[in-house]
This record gives structure tokens, sequence and C-alpha cells, in this order.
């Protein structure tokens, strides 16, 4: 299989601070990718990496088998790369509906969308994605009033619109109820095979229901690359990782 | 200024304001009222017809100094609209929009200097001007943020000042431009000689141009610039070209702006380089503030309220102009966090209350 994105040494320091170092990854077409690590290994730096969020100090990041080391992220997310963020985002003062009608806007290959009647076209298109994520009945409340799980949903919601070939989502089931994990689960799963997800998670339950290869970062570097049973199993990983959220014995129950 | 719950969206339909408390069941009839008495369009209809009714009957009851005043009034209202373009929709507080204002002024004297006395014609080519010149400063102006957006915009508005100081040949210096001879609005229509017909002029196009600007700001235009308001980085992850939209957001409040300042220019006769002084930028800024930040209506209530306290209200009080417009600023964000378009009415909670 190919690598969708391929990354090569990449390396980003904050000041004396190296969030990731000389970096060499590969997230293949159609993959569902988990990234884990514990806190500070670099993970939400690679996926801000990957969508252009910020440039690599040095170091190289392949989309398409084209170099998009120096590309906008606006670019980037028209090439097709799509993101949720840690803390949900949203646009406070429009609608749910709007929300996801603007996260749709570039990416629906219409012209002239800043028209009413294109526009609104476009928002009933977009409906699809709120009932995916669950928030049909939310779509006129402002986005800004909404509670903190529902903002997460939205936020989901806002890059399943964009219609993206690749998908980052950090920390996605962070602060959701059973529940809404188990609509992110089957809103994941439902997705294009042709789509690649990288999710970074601490979740290890949710990375094993969603992923089928699992990368450990540690100190911004690589740790161990597998399926969710080799790394759950890995003696190096547990002692990095795993070894911090308890007993071996979790791992077990987990898996 | 930003509004901790959400300020009012440009539709108006999703009014979030709108009151939620809970209110005691046995007084039905208050709470219908109150939801009457809250409702959006009523909240913006009520002021706008008290507004239409004033602007419709002031010249038959002021005098000449009156309905100059008014139509400076108009004049520096559609300044504040472009204000509202910017800081309100676009999240971009400039402080420099006096400066295409100026340009738009400068073109309309000079035109009128040069015996192009056709009205219309003067507000197409202010505009058109004024819109040049916030293309070419956007190109500087939009790439800055926060602290460094205000010092530039105030900075190329200094600027400009400065230039129309002293190009002597074209502008006149700072001595400004004097008798400017009156327009005709359309070819072939009478010469506006009369405080009243400027004014009846001022008007229409001030009518026309603000209907323009609401229409665009309530179409998804005005939900994109709200959004980039909102996050901007969130805009940019979506694929969004944030900063082409704020450079066309800034042309196109140049272009309202310069648009007010032919008006301003057909009232006075007269411009000089203190039309894009800092004094008139902030003035319209307080009238943006005074007016809800999101309200192209609120803005020329402000700026209403503005020229009357400064010009009006300090007769008075002669040279305290500036004084009650402090008091009346202090007084405005202190009791109106939201402006006067995010002001709620309240109605007592049982039957039987004073009010």
């Amino acid at each position: 299989m190919t690598g969708v994105i391929e990354i090569s040494g990449l390396t980003r320091a904050f000041g004396a601070t190296v969030a990731v170092s000389d970096l060499d990854l590969t997230f293949a077409a159609g993959g569902r990718h988990a990234v884990i690590g514990p806190n500070g290994a670099g993970k939400t730096t690679l996926l801000n990496l990957i969508a252009g969020e910020l440039r690599p100090t040095s170091g190289r990041i392949r989309y398409d088998g084209r170099d998009v080391t120096r590309t906008a992220r606006a670019k980037r997310s028209r090439l097709g790369i799509a993101r949720t963020f840690q803390q949900p985002t949203v646009w406070s003062s429009l609608s749910v509906a709007d929300n996801i009608a603007l996260a749709a806007w570039p990416h629906a290959g219409t012209r002239g969308t800043w028209r009413r009647r294109r526009y609104r076209t476009l928002s009933e298109s977009c409906e699809r994605h709120l009932e995916t994520v669950g928030i049909t009945d939310l779509a006129d409340r402002p986005a800004g009033a909404l509670a903190h799980g529902e903002r997460r949903m939205l936020d989901i919601a806002m890059a399943l619109a964009a219609d993206p070939r690749v998908l980052l989502l950090d920390e996605p089931a962070a602060g959701l109820t059973e529940q809404g994990v188990a609509r992110l689960l089957a809103a994941v799963r439902a997705l294009p095979a042709e789509v690649t997800v990288v999710v970074v998670e601490h979740d290890f339950a949710f990375v094993s229901a969603v992923a089928d290869t699992v990368t450990v970062l540690h100190d911004g570097k690589l740790l161990a690359t597998g399926t969710p049973a080799e790394i759950a199993a890995d003696a190096s990983v547990r002692t990095a990782y795993l070894g911090d959220l308890g007993e071996p014995g979790v791992v077990e129950e987990v898996r | 200024m930003s509004a901790p719950t959400s300020p009012v969206t440009p539709s108006g339909s999703a009014d979030p304001s709108v009151e939620t408390e809970p209110v005691m069941p046995t007084v039905r009839a208050s709470q219908t009222a109150r939801t009457i008495l809250s409702s959006p369009r009523l909240r913006v209809g009520a002021p706008a017809t008290a507004a239409a009714v004033l602007l419709l009957i002031a010249p038959s009851t002021f005098d000449g100094y009156g309905i100059g005043l008014l139509s400076k009034a108009l004049a520096l209202g559609v300044l504040a609209v472009s204000v509202v373009v910017l800081a309100g929709f676009a999240g971009l507080p400039s402080v420099g929009q006096a400066a295409p204002f100026m340009v738009g002024a400068y073109t309309a004297g000079i035109m009128g200097q040069h015996g192009h006395g056709i009205g219309v014609v003067q507000l197409v080519c202010g505009a058109g001007a004024a819109a040049g010149f916030a293309a070419v400063t956007g190109l500087v102006v939009i790439r800055t943020r926060e602290l460094a957006f205000l010092m530039t915009t105030l900075a190329v508005g200094e600027l400009a000042v400065a230039v129309a100081g002293q190009w002597h040949s074209l502008t006149g210096g700072t001595d400004g431009m004097y008798g400017i001879p009156p327009v005709r609005p359309v070819p072939g229509t009478a010469l506006l000689d009369s405080d009243k017909s400027v004014y009846w002029y001022v008007l229409a196009a001030t009518v026309v141009v603000v209907a323009v600007a609401w229409r665009v700001l309530r179409s998804p235009v005005g939900k994109l610039l709200l959004a980039c308001r909102d996050h901007e980085a969130r805009m940019r992850s979506a694929g969004h070209p944030v900063t082409l939209y704020q450079w066309l957001a800034y042309v196109a409040a140049g272009a309202l702006a310069g648009f007010g300042g032919v008006l301003m220019c057909t009232v006075n006769e007269y411009v000089s380089p203190a039309d894009g002084s800092f004094a008139n930028s902030a003035l319209v800024l307080l009238a943006v503030v005074l007016g809800g930040a999101t309200s192209p209506l609120g803005a020329l209530l402000g700026a209403g309220l503005i020229v009357a306290t400064r010009d009006w209200l300090s007769g008075p009080f002669p040279g305290h102009g500036p004084l009650l417009l402090g008091l009346m600023f202090i007084i405005a964000v202190y009791a109106l966090p939201n402006g006067v378009a995010g002001v709620k009415v309240r109605l007592p909670r049982r039957p039987g209350g004073s009010a």
C-alpha cells in the first residue's frame, strides 16, 4: 500500500523543547491509524504539522505524492486534509447549521455560494452530517451556546462536512458520553474505505476499536508501530506509556 | 466590546439575547408582552420607524443649521457603517477609516472644481478612488492583527492626512479646498443649492447605500465575515482564504467610507485634511460602540447622537463638545455594553409594577 502521508526527518522545536524529533512515518492510504503516547510525546504537534498549523523546524511532509511542507493550511484543507481540535473550535455567534455549511463551503465545488439560494442548498445538503453526529435538534442554536460534548460533535461534523481524504482527529473521544463515543465510532466506521483516518487518543479502548495500526510516540520519537494487539503486548510501550495507566491487567481487559 | 454571550446575529432570526429568565406562571400577559417586545422584528423595526419618521419630518421642523447637521450626521453615518463592516463583522477595528473617507471627499471636491458636478458620478468615482486607496493600503494593513492592526491603520490614516496637507497642487494644502460648487444629483435635475435639497439628496443616497450594505451583511457573505471574526484559525483550517476575505472587506469598507466622504463634501462644500483626522475615525468608532458593533442602523443612530451631542447639545456649553462626548462614551460603555441595538426591553415581573 502506498502512503497518503509520508513524513521524513520531521522535527519541530519550541525553543529548547523538541516536540517532534527526526520523525519518519508513513500513513497508508485508507488506513485507520492511531497515534498514542504519554502527555508531551508530540502527538498534537504532529497533527498540527500535518494540517499545516505549524511549520516544521526541519524535515518534509508529502501528501498524496506532493510536497506540502510549505503549503498553507487553508490550501492543505482544500487538498483534502481535515481536522478536529483538542479544544473543539466553532464559530460561536453563528448557528450550528451555519457552522456546518461554512465548513463545507470551500469543498462543495460549487461557485457562487455567497448567493442566498446556493447557500441554502449547501446548508440542506449538510444536514446528514448533523444526523451522523446526532445534533440535528440543535441546528438552529448558536454554536456558542452548546455544551462541551455537543461542541465536540459539531467540530467533528464540520470536519466530515469537508469531505476529507485524510481526517485528523485530535482526542475526539475526550469529554464525550458513552453514547457520544458510540456515535463517533459509528461515524468513523461509516467513512468511505478510501478515507485515511489519523486519530490521536489517550483512551486505548477507543483506539483498539477504531484503529488497525497504532503508532506510539515518546519524547517526539517513534517508539513502536503495530496492530493494537501488538502494541498492547509490547514491553517498551508498556514501560513508556501504558505503565502510567496502571497494571498490565488493564490492557488485557481492553483486548 | 466583545459580548460575553453571542452578539446579535446578522440574520436576526436566531437571536440569542431573547430573555430566557424564569417567569412566574401567573403573569402570562406580561410574558406575552415581553415576547413581543423582545422579538427581533420589533427591536429593529421600532427604532428604524422612529428614525425614519424623524428624518422625514425634520426638514419642515428644523432650521437650516439643524438640517445641515442632520446631513452631516448621515454622511458620518455612512462612514460609521463602513466601520461596522470592518470592526463588527470582519473583526478588524480600524482607527484610520477616516482616510478613505477623506479620499472620497477630495475626489468629489476636485471633480466639482473641474466642472464635474453630477452627484451620482461623484459618488461612484469617490467610492472607487477610496476603494483603490483601501486596496493598496490593505495589502499592508491586513497582514497585521490586534495592537499592530490599530497602529498600522492609525499610521496609514495619519500618512494620508499628511499627504493631503502637503500636496498643494491637488488638494490646496492644509487650508483645504473652498467654494466647491453644488452638485446636480443626476444630469438634467436642479442644482442642490439649499440646505433642504442637499438634505434630501444625502438622505436618498444614504438610504440606498446602507440598504445595499445591510443586504450584503445579512447574506452568507456576512456569515463568512462573522466566522472570520469568531475564529480566524478555524476558518483557515476549514479551507477558507481568510486573508482574501478580509482584504475584500477592507476594500468594500473603504468604498463605503469614500461614499460617505463624497456626501460630506456635498454638504460642506469644503474639504480639508481634517476630514481624514484621527478625531473623525475615533468618533465613528464611538458611533459604532454606541450603536452596537454589528448593526448598521445602530451605527447611523450612533452617528446622529454624536453629531447632536458635539454640535447641537454643546450649544449651551460652548467649547465643551469633547467633554460631553467623553461623558457619553463612558455612559455608553457602562450602561450599554452591547450598544443601542443590544438594549433589551424589560417589563415588570408582576402586574401592578411601576412601569
